[in-house]
């Protein structure tokens, strides 16, 4: 059937040239993404007068810019040559990096104080109480929120087809051009999407619920996931 | 019952002062401390006794006065070294709930002492034999009752071979049934020679282990008397309300 | 690249009408997504037989699927299906259905969050469901949920960016605009993020305002 075969054919040219761009930009995203937040997370909690303001200020900044600005911010106005490449994985970073931010953060204040106390009293510096003590204990509360944070990122990278990265939305685009077919074409990018967006849900649930089973009575770790996620949707 | 404080002075503090705010919590409050003494601090709840062990081991900053450990003095610079002489047993036991009971104890001397880890974990061994939980060496603090959690917090801060040991009302969070098992390791502890320090209500574990029991009132000490003197011969009109309360309770 | 204050200069009445327009479109699409939201959120809490479960599945998907597609789909593909919208249309249906999805969320979440005791009571005060819903527990839930809806219409300011995409001549559109014209990017997108900036201040403000106002008699917050 010939329609069946344009579907196919459609869908080899989506996926097979657009996936990979798609699904490579994330992973480095997020690492980049997570080391942020680790390191400005811990500068945070560290309370340094001036230090702290300045990142409360980049969050600021961050949570009030739209990311198709930052994007064009990052695209344009950086020495980056251009690259849209660059350019999106700067723009991602910089903006779910600040999230990150605040996520960590909540997960390290979620750690009861007693907790600080103890590993205090018993004479560990600042770097041994973070390691043995509290990062353990926040991870439980930050790997829920850091997915949320995931799935909003994978949904951003949409955007960076505008500054012309080479990504499935923007070879969706390109194809309208060519094949007047944009109900299948968006269609099947949004399922794309959805998939990835969705088994990503999937895997959060499934660590809050099993975040909570741990934690038991830290009911106070909860409102601290909540109100970190839900400053990022 | 210990030996009397005849050792030499282990602790000095001298004219410590605290406020939170406008409040003044710790007004001036000096005292000694000797070697293998135990040193009992009762008084109505907001007293300050607590913020006074918590100003001793640096959890709280102190607003005046001065902390000399075995001569030295403790300031900012060496607070935390110092801490690895002070060991500290917290109402809420605070036991690290990732680990397990033994990861709980062995883990500060590993790191923090750098010492040898097979070496930490005989002496731990040792440790949960001699409080009786040699059977949950493995278990994690949420499978232990607080009767439990509380002696593993106890023997963690001793496996620091600490001076001197904090406690900063012990049994306040126990149930009853268990509060007599942790008060028998502190009495154990008190027999082996270690210096203590220990806020609490237990009236008759004073009376049984203490060997200078001190009456703590709105940010000072009122009186301080050796046990006997103390519950019999009380001196100030609060200590004997005070303890007149207690009997009532 | 340096900032040049020229442009902003000579250029400034442009930025200013794409302001405009950006506020106009943020304002319309935060009544309507609220309105759809509220609306999606009521039907899914009655357990209307067919089409809560229809609606779960819109709001899961528009949840999970970029703005961006779903912009394109409507001004796109909607055309080859018979459904022609104008530019402007477009973009506010598909802010709508977008942010519509996630407020429906929260309030949904603000419905399950009242005391479960409120329904119980409405019933046995022989009120109808739909009673309940509008005497008892919405009430309830609007006043638990206002700070994250406040929050949410920040969300929807920074959508607007979107519209750019399909020629509407609001902020960043004109940005690029100028741009095009006198190629000096740093100064135009700057300009331009310092006046979306400039209205998150001003949500922001009026957000930590009602929260401060609604929690007066809540716990303190714990100190670090």
């Amino acid at each position: 059937m010939e329609v069946l075969a344009t579907q196919v054919s459609l869908l080899r040219v989506l996926f097979l040239r657009g996936l990979v761009p798609t699904l490579a930009l994330v992973p480095i995203a997020l690492a980049l993404a997570v080391g942020v937040g680790l390191l400005g997370g811990m500068l945070r909690v560290m309370r340094i007068p001036v230090v702290d303001r300045l990142i409360w200020f980049y969050i600021y900044l961050m949570r009030g810019i739209p990311m198709l600005v930052i994007l064009f911010l990052a695209y344009y106005a950086l020495p980056t040559g251009n690259d849209p490449r660059v350019a999106a994985t700067l723009a991602l970073v910089a903006c779910h990096g600040a999230y990150m931010i605040e996520i960590f953060r909540s997960g390290f204040e979620a750690v009861t104080k007693g907790q600080r106390e103890a590993a205090r009293a018993l004479g560990m510096n600042f770097w041994q109480r973070m390691t043995l003590v509290i990062l353990p204990q926040a991870v439980l509360v930050i790997v829920p929120a850091a997915v949320g944070q995931l799935i909003i990122l994978v949904k951003d990278t949409a955007l960076t087809s505008i500054i012309g990265y080479v990504e499935i939305t923007r070879m969706g685009r390109n194809l309208m051009q060519t094949i007047m077919m944009p109900v299948p074409i968006f269609l099947y990018i949004a399922i794309y999407y959805f998939a990835v967006c969705h088994l990503l849900k999937l895997i959060a649930n499934r660590l809050e619920h099993a975040t909570r089973v741990r934690l038991g009575s830290t009911e106070r770790a909860a409102p601290a996931t909540a109100r970190a996620a839900g400053g990022a949707r | 019952m210990t030996a009397t404080g005849a050792g030499n002075t282990i602790l000095e503090v001298r004219d410590l002062r605290k406020h939170f705010g406008k409040l003044v919590v710790l007004n001036g409050v000096s005292f000694d401390l000797h070697e293998q003494e135990v040193f009992v601090i009762c008084g109505p709840s907001g007293s300050g006794k607590s913020t006074l062990i918590r100003c001793i081991n640096g959890l709280e900053p102190k607003d005046g006065g001065t902390i000399k450990l075995r001569g030295t003095l403790v300031d900012k610079r060496n607070l935390r070294e110092a801490t690895e002489k002070i060991g500290m047993v917290f109402q809420n036991f605070n036991l690290f709930p990732h680990m397990t009971a033994l990861e709980n104890v062995v883990s500060a001397p590993v790191h923090v002492l750098k010492r040898r880890r097979a070496e930490v974990v005989e002496e731990a061994r040792a440790l949960f034999e001699k409080v009786g939980l040699s059977d949950k060496i493995q278990s994690k603090p949420s499978q232990l009752s607080g009767g439990q959690q509380q002696r593993v917090a106890i023997i963690r801060a001793l496996a620091m071979q600490p001076d001197i040991m904090l406690f900063d009302e012990p049994t306040s969070a126990l149930d009853p049934e268990m509060i007599k098992g942790v008060l028998q390791v502190m009495q154990q502890l008190a027999d082996d020679g270690t210096t203590m320090i220990v806020v609490t209500h237990e009236m008759s574990f004073a009376r049984e282990v203490a060997d200078r029991i001190a009456f703590f009132y709105e940010g000072n000490f009122l009186e301080v008397q050796e046990p006997a003197g103390f519950f019999r011969n009380p001196q100030q009109p609060e200590t004997r309300r005070f303890l007149g309360e207690l009997v009532n309770t | 690249m340096t900032f040049e204050w020229y442009v902003v200069a000579r250029y400034y009445p442009l930025l200013l009408k794409g302001l405009l327009l950006t506020i106009k479109f943020a304002s319309i699409s935060v009544v309507t997504a609220l309105l759809f939201g509220l609306l999606i959120a009521v039907l899914q809490s009655l357990r209307v037989p067919v089409l809560a479960r229809l609606l779960d599945w819109y709001v899961v998907f528009f949840r999970e699927t970029p703005l961006l597609v779903q912009l394109y789909f409507i001004y796109y593909a909607l055309p080859s299906l018979g459904i022609l919208l104008s530019a402007g249309l477009s973009g506010v249906l598909a802010i709508t259905l977008n942010e519509g999805a996630f407020i429906a969320e929260i309030i949904r979440g603000g419905i399950q969050g009242v005391d479960s005791g409120q329904p119980e009571a409405a019933r046995a005060l022989a009120m109808t469901r739909l009673q309940a819903m509008r005497l008892v527990i919405m009430p309830q839930a609007l006043r638990n949920v206002i700070p994250s809806l406040v929050g949410q219409s920040s969300y929807v300011l920074k959508d607007t960016s979107l519209l750019s995409v399909i020629a509407i001549p609001e902020l960043l559109s004109q940005a690029g605009y100028i741009n095009d014209k006198v190629l000096s990017p740093l100064t135009v997108f700057l300009a331009a993020a310092a006046l979306y900036v400039l209205l998150f201040f001003i949500l922001d403000t009026a957000g930590s305002v009602t929260e401060a106002r609604l929690s007066i008699g809540e716990q303190k917050r714990w100190k670090f």
